[in-house]
């Protein structure tokens, strides 16, 4: 028996695992796909191939013993290399930690997927230290958008995005401190789930901005993402951010009736300064729900500022230490970036602090009366590899700040949102972030298993995942 | 002293203060991105907020 083909979803592969088809064969069909596909693109790092197998032929060892191993039974994935892998240096995109000590345990994060019966193959590129939105790593390379080889992934989490999107893992893990799940999951076209701060462990990932970074998946429907992110989810004692309140299961609930759901399109920063395609797909995304109104976040512009200026401060002093060491060893426009931020004062991270407060404040105002808020995930689709600028409506954009315009100001203030691809035929993907109130999870994955059943939305097949 | 000379010297002061070594082929980017900054943060750095909304980094939603 065959392992499925390439585009097969995660939940299919576990069942297939589950009647008795081998967990070892499908790794070692995933490694030599990822051999042959991957060096075209640089989504991996390191392939895992040792681990995997033992790891899949406990498995096949469990099923033959009539054991379940879980809703993932089998099921490969990769995460984001800054994601504790035992015996591994958790290198986080830089060559500054290539003599740090092995990491003793996995991430939190891994340790629950492979609970639930999963594989990892494979650690992911990204950005240095996660400090960016395009995942062109000075020491690693420019993972490249599976949809077009001279394009950008999006970052920080692009490995992460890429190998979902090219069809070479159904699962992947990525952090989101900006934007950085949902904007190389809207530029490679797959779906990309930043939970509510808090929901997810922490444990194990090397930090960005404590105050701002979250873990989730990245999956090529929304079934597959409901199935990782309930084996994420729930408290953690070891992360004294994660939150104590109980697991809200979603996989389920996608095969329920949707019922009344009260939805908007947010206006004013989300409208401004986007490419047509970006406004298209979130009127495509509203025409399908009968959503007609638009509302607005009024200070959202002074919360993206107050979310830059955060993630430059704490980053800054996060990496200190480190920059009087090693300061020439880093990636020029991490090192620069950071040197800026060590520079700021105290009072710009406490008056962010207070931003961050009163920009909540209104958003759940607005939560209250509508229970999703839409949002194009980014301003444009995916730029060249290369390319520092691009022009909008006339403006001069720098790519690096200008893909997270409209996913800062939401991951500022905690919100459970999800990046959908939005088709699109004959452009490039773009995404849609479908956006509710804290814990609200459910909602936003049975809202995107119904907009995915009408063809709404759908992770479309790249070029170089036909191999 | 011109507005580029003084920004010079603020950032020679800050960084020996902080023990960091800035070389000076750096100095222009590090000077970029800490304008950006600068310019971004005058959006809320001066608010009055009202006093109840709290400081704190971690936060329970």
């Amino acid at each position: 028996m065959s392992p499925p083909p390439a585009h097969t979803s995660a939940r299919e592969l576990a069942a297939w695992v589950r009647a008795g088809g081998s967990a070892e064969q499908l790794i070692e069909q995933r490694y030599q796909a990822i051999r042959l596909r991957d060096p075209a693109i640089n989504s991996v790092r390191q392939l895992l191939l040792s681990r995997a197998l033992a790891r899949a032929r406990d498995i096949d060892g469990q099923v033959s013993r009539g054991i379940d191993p879980g809703p993932l039974a089998g099921v490969p994935f990769g995460a984001k290399e800054l994601f504790d892998v035992r015996h591994l240096v958790t290198l986080a995109g830089s060559r500054v930690r290539a003599t740090a000590p092995a990491a003793e345990r996995d991430a939190a994060a891994i340790e629950r997927l492979e609970a639930a019966g999963a594989i990892l193959l494979a650690t992911l590129n990204m950005d240095e230290f996660a400090y960016g939105f395009t995942c062109e790593n000075a020491h690693y390379g420019a993972t490249r958008n599976p949809h077009d080889l001279g394009r950008i992934a999006g970052g920080s989490s692009g490995g992460s995005a890429a190998v979902v999107a090219a069809s070479l893992l159904p699962l992947s893990l990525g952090s989101d401190t900006n934007g950085s799940i949902r904007v190389p999951a809207a530029l490679c076209g797959v779906f990309g789930l930043k939970p509510t701060y808090g929901r997810v462990s922490r444990r194990g990932s090397f930090p960005f901005v404590d105050s701002l970074d979250h873990v989730g998946p990245f999956a090529r429907n929304a079934r597959d993402l409901a199935v990782a992110f309930d084996a994420l989810q729930g408290p953690d004692s070891e992360d004294p951010v994660c939150a104590s309140r109980p697991a809200d299961t979603t996989a389920f609930a996608l095969e329920e009736p949707l019922g009344a759901l009260r939805v908007a399109v947010l206006g004013g920063w989300f409208a401004q300064s986007a490419e047509s395609g970006a406004l298209q797909a979130v009127q495509r995304v509203a025409h399908a729900l009968g959503a007609t109104q638009t509302v607005q976040l009024d200070e959202a512009g002074a919360a993206r500022a107050a979310a830059f200026c955060l993630s430059a401060a704490e980053g800054g002093a996060l990496h200190l230490p480190a920059l009087r060491r090693d300061a020439a060893v880093y990636d020029p426009a991490t090192r620069d970036r950071l040197l800026a931020g060590a520079l700021q004062p105290a009072r710009i991270i406490t008056q962010a602090q207070r931003m961050r407060r009163l920009f909540l404040r209104q958003a759940l105002q607005q939560l209250q009366e509508f229970e999703v808020l839409l949002a194009p995930s980014t301003p444009f689709a995916a730029t060249p590899v290369g390319e520092a600028h691009t022009i909008l409506q006339g403006q001069r954009w720098l790519v690096r700040a200008g893909l997270g315009l409209y996913t800062q100001p939401l991951s500022f203030i905690g919100l459970p949102v999800l990046s959908v691809p939005v088709v699109m035929p004959g452009s490039l993907p773009l995404g849609v972030q479908l956006i509710a109130a804290p814990w609200q999870e459910r909602r936003l994955l049975q809202l995107a298993a119904w907009l995915e059943d009408r063809g709404i939305i759908a992770a479309p097949q790249s070029a170089a995942s036909n191999g | 002293m011109s507005e580029s000379a003084l920004d010079e010297a603020w950032l020679e002061a800050s960084a020996a203060a902080l023990g960091l070594p800035v070389s000076e082929a750096w100095h222009a980017n590090v000077l970029l991105h800490a304008r950006l900054l600068e310019s971004l943060a005058r959006e809320f750095i001066d608010r009055e907020f009202d006093p109840e909304l709290p400081a704190a980094a971690v936060y329970r939603l």
